[in-house]
């Protein structure tokens, strides 16, 4: 009886004295002052998993002194997407992927809920200016040759991010369910059926439906909601792994970095925070000045008379299949996807490899200029192939005499 | 035996069947072969293609021959014994019509059909009749060249050429011809004009058969066109509660007086158009001197009515802007029917030149146009709080850039 | 010296406030300290000192940060509800005892018109409410017991077909229920 009282005691002692020596930790000025002082169990956490020495040598990490202000694309980028993915949450919680409610459920976001407006416009654009800066992070990174052994799979992974980016804004494109969200889809779906052989299996996956239907509406939901962001963020994972296993490309011409740059914390931080105030600034200051119309709600049975596209990737699309037709719009697509191929062909650090180069422009400046061509289209009506109206017969003359 | 039926029926397919047209015989069109042969109506063996006509037609189901119309005997199989005894050949314009009122002027005969019998007597008072039976004058159409000779098909069957929307082709075949129509001075627009008027619109675009074809105003078989004291009541068998705004105002007095022509003052006859609301003051004055009260009415009332229409086209942009802005538009878009239909019923009441009413009217669609405007403008006014926002957010921005450059200079140090 | 380690998004270190970084970079001095000098105690030596500057740094920080918090919260707990008329099984017209015997009301159910008529006591009647050919708004007129519009000359049945006038459109027609007192317009 005695020797099970002194145990308990022990037990409690010593329960007491970690207490407090964790209510005395969680006074010492560190990094994790907050959540220690109001979660007396952070001790035991932080004891088993050292988090805060992990987060100290995050801080402590040194970039090399090359590191500029265009290494920064990569993290706006990220913080577009996290951007995406915080307001395309918030989205969620109002909208409702029916063909009959969507419409509603987005006026209903837009006129009837607190910042609606704020939080759908700042997705809208957010997601024309994360393919620009992806595709200017792209840029940097052919352009620095950055690419070359060994960051070839960094290369690969950001490439298939690319793409997953681009349907992204394919799939969430056609949930405002209105006429140009629509009618564009209809018209790059018809595009794409055209290709032989993949074509129209693809279109009939990812349609449903004999045309776009709600079953279309759904699968795009389900798309960009669950499956893509999945893809996503195991994407992201691996391509920050990489980099961070490698570290940042030297400089073009040379093997290796030399000098060691500023530590993280507070040089790069600094820089980092201030890219991040400038880019949701500027986030905010489009999704305000110029908000994204919303056309009459869509009937599949009559097209709009003018289809306005509200994301750059739809001007580029639809310059390419109204000028060059549905093997123009999938030539370029391969091109892209021909990119991935380019470390293969330039693999010496020092040397710049001319062809190469040249298919990066092509790409690059392509695709601006496609934009710009798209854009002065923005006023057609789509071209869906629509059957002309018979000529209404001229009553039978009666027979002459 | 069988071979014997076999027999028939190769022989029945050789003689009958003759053309390409052959193979898409029908049942009723192989019965009555059956029956044709088998009565031997020796009529066909040499005018197959004349049978083929008349068989689409209502006088073949109704068990009328060739003979009951041309004469002869059908028993006969060769020409000469055919075309003796009661054989007419083919009547000419004056006999067409005594041929076809022998029974169709029959009521005892057209009682069991449904069918009126005063056709004969109407066609004598028509135009038409009056130059055919009265001067003999053959350029006048008889009832064949309408109704066709021998395919002779019910007005509500589509292919037929008194089907709603095939008289104005059926009438256009001689009222266009400019050579004919010129020895009578007669226009030859009439049908140009009515295709592309709310009529012809209505009836060849819409299928809407309320739409008036040229039988609808000038009569069928009575055909004239309307004298200058008939033609509101004309139009006024359709536009009811126009004729009847009409009536109760000064024109409608004019008219009766015989001092106006109708509706056609203002409107065409076959072009039927609207007059446009800001042409109403110039279409006053055509007939009214410009200093007097009539052509002041005129004046007010477009005026009026432009302000309406006005009024009701704001309010329509107003709609279009808040639906792009976001705004659910249901309660808005009723808002603008009710106007819409008080504007509609200006355009109505104007013919009674009532000035009060058009006003009453006229401020009940400005009003609502007003409220319509207003939620537009709240929508505007949001817009511009929405802007407001961005002073904090380039506040607090241009701070944390002019804190931080100043922070990285002397980190450098 | 491996540079892994959990990877630290840049927001979510912003985030998560600016007043301990500098906290943290005294005691990252402090531990460089003490592996040089390993007599050293591990409590930090000197008080970091936190510049004019760096406070208002922290204070922009926390006020970004701050702003965007609050207005997800606004976002989150907006609880105005979502209506959508057209997506609604049935549209409630007005209560059965305000309704008179032999009169009308026009109701609008999204962007359709529909006209009730209510023709005996356990009679309605509900057809579309605007005329096929001008979108014009119909009336019930009582004494000839025929849908008029006031617009042009046409007259329609109460089974929405046309009896008279310058169309041959028939008018769409809904059903009528009433529950609870209240008097219902559903579609077919």
């Amino acid at each position: 009886m005695a020797s099970l009282i002194n145990r308990t005691r022990d037990v409690l002692s010593r329960w007491r004295r970690r207490f407090r020596d964790d209510l005395k930790a969680s006074t010492d000025a560190s990094f994790l002052t907050m959540p220690r002082f109001f979660g007396l169990l952070y001790g035991p956490i932080d004891r088993s998993l050292p988090i805060d020495q992990a987060l100290r040598k995050a801080l402590a990490y040194r970039l090399p002194a090359h590191v500029g202000w265009r290494h920064a694309l990569g993290g706006v980028a990220y913080l577009l997407f996290m951007v995406m993915v915080v307001t395309g949450v918030l989205l969620s919680l109002h909208y409702r992927p029916s063909s009959e409610e969507a419409y509603g459920s987005i006026q209903h976001i837009v006129t009837g809920v607190t910042f609606g407006w704020l939080v759908r416009d700042v997705h809208v654009w957010s997601a024309t200016l994360i393919v620009i800066v992806v595709l200017a992070h792209m840029a940097r990174v052919f352009f620095d040759g950055a690419y070359k052994p060994p960051r070839e799979t960094s290369w690969l992974i950001g490439l298939m991010l690319l793409f997953v980016v681009l349907a992204f804004g394919a799939t969430g494109y056609l949930l405002p369910w209105d006429q140009w969200a629509y009618w564009t889809v209809t018209e790059v779906l018809n595009t794409i059926a055209v290709l032989p052989l993949l074509g129209g299996v693809i279109v009939t996956a990812l349609t449903g439906d004999a045309f776009v239907s709600g079953a279309t509406l759904s699968r795009f939901f389900a798309l960009h909601v669950i499956i893509l962001p999945w893809i996503a963020f195991a994407l992201l994972i691996f391509h920050f792994r990489m980099i961070r296993t490698q570290g940042v490309a030297p400089p073009r011409g040379k093997a290796k970095s030399e000098t060691e740059g500023h530590s993280f914390f507070p040089h790069h931080l600094l820089r980092s925070f201030l890219v991040s105030v400038v880019v949701l600034a500027i986030v905010i200051s489009l999704a305000t000045l110029f908000p994204r119309p919303l056309a009459a709600p869509a009937s599949p049975v009559e097209p709009p008379g003018e289809l306005v596209s509200t994301w750059v990737v739809v001007d580029v699309s639809l310059a390419l299949i109204r000028f060059f037709g549905p093997w123009g719009f999938a030539l370029f697509t391969l091109l892209g996807l021909s990119m991935a191929f380019i470390p293969l062909f330039d693999r010496h650090p020092e040397r710049r490899h001319r062809p190469v180069t040249a298919v990066g422009v092509v790409f690059f400046v392509g695709f601006a200029i496609l934009w710009l061509v798209g854009h002065q289209l923005r006023f057609a009506g789509p071209d869906v192939g629509a059957p002309t109206a018979t000529e209404i017969a001229e009553p039978a003359q009666s027979g002459l005499p | 035996m069988k071979l014997g039926w076999i027999a028939v029926a190769v022989a029945t397919v050789a003689v009958f069947g003759e053309s390409p047209g052959a193979l898409s015989i029908t049942v009723q069109d192989a019965q009555s072969q059956v029956a044709a042969a088998d009565s031997v109506y020796g009529c066909v063996l040499c005018h197959a293609d004349k049978r083929r006509a008349f068989i689409e037609g209502i006088h073949s189901e109704r068990g009328i021959g060739c003979h009951d119309c041309h004469g002869g005997d059908p028993a006969s199989l060769e020409a000469v014994t055919a075309h003796s005894g009661t054989y007419i050949g083919t009547p000419d314009k004056l006999a067409t019509v005594e041929l076809c009122g022998s029974c169709h002027s029959d009521p005892d005969r057209m009682r069991q059909y449904g069918l009126q019998v005063g056709q004969v007597a109407e066609f004598r008072t028509s135009r038409h009749g009056q130059l055919l039976l009265g001067e003999r004058n053959t350029d006048a159409p008889t009832c064949t060249n309408c109704h066709d000779a021998h395919t002779i098909l019910t007005p509500d069957n589509a292919r037929s050429n008194v089907h709603p929307t095939n008289i104005p082709g059926t009438c256009a075949g001689c009222h266009q011809d400019e050579s004919l129509m010129a020895k009578y001075g007669l226009s030859t627009d009439q049908f140009e004009l009515y295709r592309a008027s709310a009529h012809g619109v209505g009836l060849f675009e819409r299928q809407n058969f309320a739409a008036p074809s040229c039988v609808g105003c000038h009569g069928s078989h009575a055909a004239m066109p309307p004298q200058v004291s008939e033609i509101a009541n004309v139009c006024g068998q359709c536009h009811v509660l126009v004729r009847r705004a009409f009536d109760a105002g000064p024109h409608g007095a004019a008219d009766r007086a015989g001092n106006l022509p109708g509706c056609t003052a203002c409107h065409s006859n076959h072009e039927t158009e609207r007059v446009p609301p800001d042409t109403i003051a110039e279409t006053c004055v055509e007939c009214h001197d410009a200093e007097s009260r009539a052509a002041q009415l005129g004046v007010e009332a477009e005026e009026l009515i432009v302000a309406a229409q006005n009024d009701l086209q704001a309010a329509d942009e107003a709609i279009e802007e808040l639906v792009v802005a976001g705004w659910q538009v249901g309660d808005l878009q009723f808002r603008y029917q009710t106007a819409l239909t008080d504007y509609l019923q200006i355009a109505e009441f104007q013919h009674s030149l009532d000035v009060e009413q058009l006003e009453d009217l006229g401020r009940r669609v400005g009003s609502i146009s007003r409220d319509i405007r207003a939620t537009a403008e709240v929508s505007a006014e949001q817009r511009w709080e929405h802007k407001l926002l961005l002073v904090p957010v380039w506040f607090l921005t241009l701070s944390a850039i002019v804190l931080g450059w100043f922070k990285l200079r002397s980190l450098k140090e | 010296m491996g540079r892994s380690g959990t990877q630290a998004p840049l927001t979510t270190i912003t985030a998560l406030g600016g007043a301990s970084l500098w906290e943290a970079a005294a005691a990252q001095r402090a531990m460089t300290a003490i592996e040089a000098d390993p007599t050293a105690t591990q409590q930090p030596r000197s008080e970091p000192r936190l510049g004019f500057e760096e406070l208002l740094l922290i204070g922009i920080g926390v006020l970004i940060v701050a702003g965007w918090v609050l207005g997800i919260v606004l976002f989150v707990f907006s609880t105005k509800p979502l209506t959508i008329p057209e997506a609604q099984p049935a549209v409630p017209v007005v209560s059965e005892d305000t309704f008179q015997v032999g009169t009308s009301r026009v109701q609008n159910w999204g962007e359709r018109i529909i006209l009730v008529v209510r023709r005996t006591e356990h009679e309605y009647y509900a057809l579309q409410g605007t005329s096929p050919t001008d979108g014009c708004i119909l009336r019930w007129d009582a004494e000839s017991q025929r849908v008029i519009s006031p617009c042009n000359y046409i007259v329609y049945n109460l089974s929405g077909n046309v009896v008279a006038g310058l169309t041959t459109e028939s008018l769409q027609r809904y059903s009528v229920f009433v529950r609870d007192g209240v008097v219902y317009l559903t579609r077919g």
